[in-house]
């Protein structure tokens, strides 16, 4: 019997240890084996023999195996098996973002989505706020009797699909028209869910005005996009 | 002399760790070396020992990197097991004067 022998035959008998115990009962027996092999090949026995008999003094592995496993309390593999389900179950839940993967067609939908308006245009701009892209995929004139302006219709999801978008992603954009803010705000009372959100704001314009521009703000950092009306509105 | 196997190991472990921290292949080199050889034991059968007795707080564990990269897992007296040492020895030597008793009074008789 050489060492590995010796070592799986006690590790046979340890299936009520945690995987740490039964390493560090490993590793203790490893080491003392180790030790005595080296004392004798200090005292000239070749390699191969001063392993086997190091490993033969050992006695008998099932013996120690059991004698060992009956002192741990099968309690903490329990433990350890529910702690190992837990963290898998909890790992799944963080790769699929908490909603499950219904979001995900939604969140892939909202990269080809058109205006289901006919008085809508149809655009497809794309802004990269961080992880999460911003995508205006509609606009329109409005007159409501007291003002003129424009329409625009955003989404915003994250760059992977089953990724989470930043749930107040709106709330760091302002719009100008013509380089003045006319919009800022907090939310954006749109449909959304952790993968996509929708959102449809109204500009007010002055005549005159020639271009509409959003803008996100983050830590500092600024993303602006301007879309010149007289080229995308009739 | 016929080689004896070791029947109070706990007590030996205890006086073996009595004067410093030891790890397992140690102990059996310190038991042959003490008795002369005369205690011999196959030597995996310490461990069930030395773990029962960390279960039982008697001796606690640590592992340790030697410079030579090994890690040990060495053994130390606690508190509690100072206590049972002395407890044990003092068991262990009135049964051998109890014994001792009954050679003389074979002899004498």
């Amino acid at each position: 019997m050489n060492r590995e022998e010796y070592l799986n035959a006690v590790a046979a008998e340890l299936r009520g240890l945690t995987s740490y115990e039964r390493a560090a009962v490993r590793r203790e027996l490893e080491g003392h084996i180790e030790d005595h092999a080296e004392a004798l090949r200090a005292h000239g026995y070749p390699e191969d023999e001063a392993e086997a008999r190091a490993a033969e003094r050992m006695g008998d592995p099932a013996e120690t195996g059991r004698g060992i496993a009956r002192l741990y309390h099968p309690a903490w593999l329990w433990a350890e098996r529910v702690a190992g389900a837990l963290i898998a179950v909890m790992a799944l839940e963080l790769f699929l973002g908490f909603g499950g993967l219904g979001g995900v067609a939604g969140s892939v939908y909202a990269r080809f989505c058109k205006p289901d308006d006919a008085h809508v245009t149809a655009l497809d701009e794309r802004m990269e706020i961080g992880n999460d892209v911003v995508r205006l995929y509609g606009i329109n004139r409005y007159s409501d009797g007291q003002e003129d302006g424009v329409e625009l219709w955003l989404c915003a999801y994250d760059r992977v699909p089953t990724g989470v978008v930043a749930q107040n992603i709106w709330g760091w954009s302002a719009v100008t028209a013509n380089g003045e803010e006319r919009v800022r705000y907090a939310d954006g009372g749109g449909w959304s869910n952790a993968r996509v959100t929708y959102c449809h704001i109204k500009v007010p314009l002055e005549p005159g005005d020639k271009t509409v521009a959003l803008r996100f703000e983050r830590f500092g950092e600024a993303v602006e996009r301007a879309v010149d009306l007289t080229e995308v509105l009739p | 002399m016929k080689k004896q196997s070791i029947e109070h190991t706990q007590l030996l472990v205890l006086s073996l760790l009595a004067s410093r921290d030891i790890y397992g292949y140690e102990m059996i080199v310190e038991l042959a070396r003490r008795s002369q050889n005369v205690f011999e034991m196959k030597e995996g059968t310490l461990y069930p020992v030395l773990h029962a007795m960390e279960k039982a707080g008697t001796v606690a564990a640590y592992e340790q990197t030697a410079p030579t990269g090994r890690t040990r897992k060495y053994y130390r007296l606690t508190q509690k097991g100072r206590g049972c040492l002395a407890d044990e020895k003092a068991a262990w030597a009135r049964y051998a004067d109890a014994v001792n008793a009954v050679l003389r009074t074979e002899a004498l008789s």
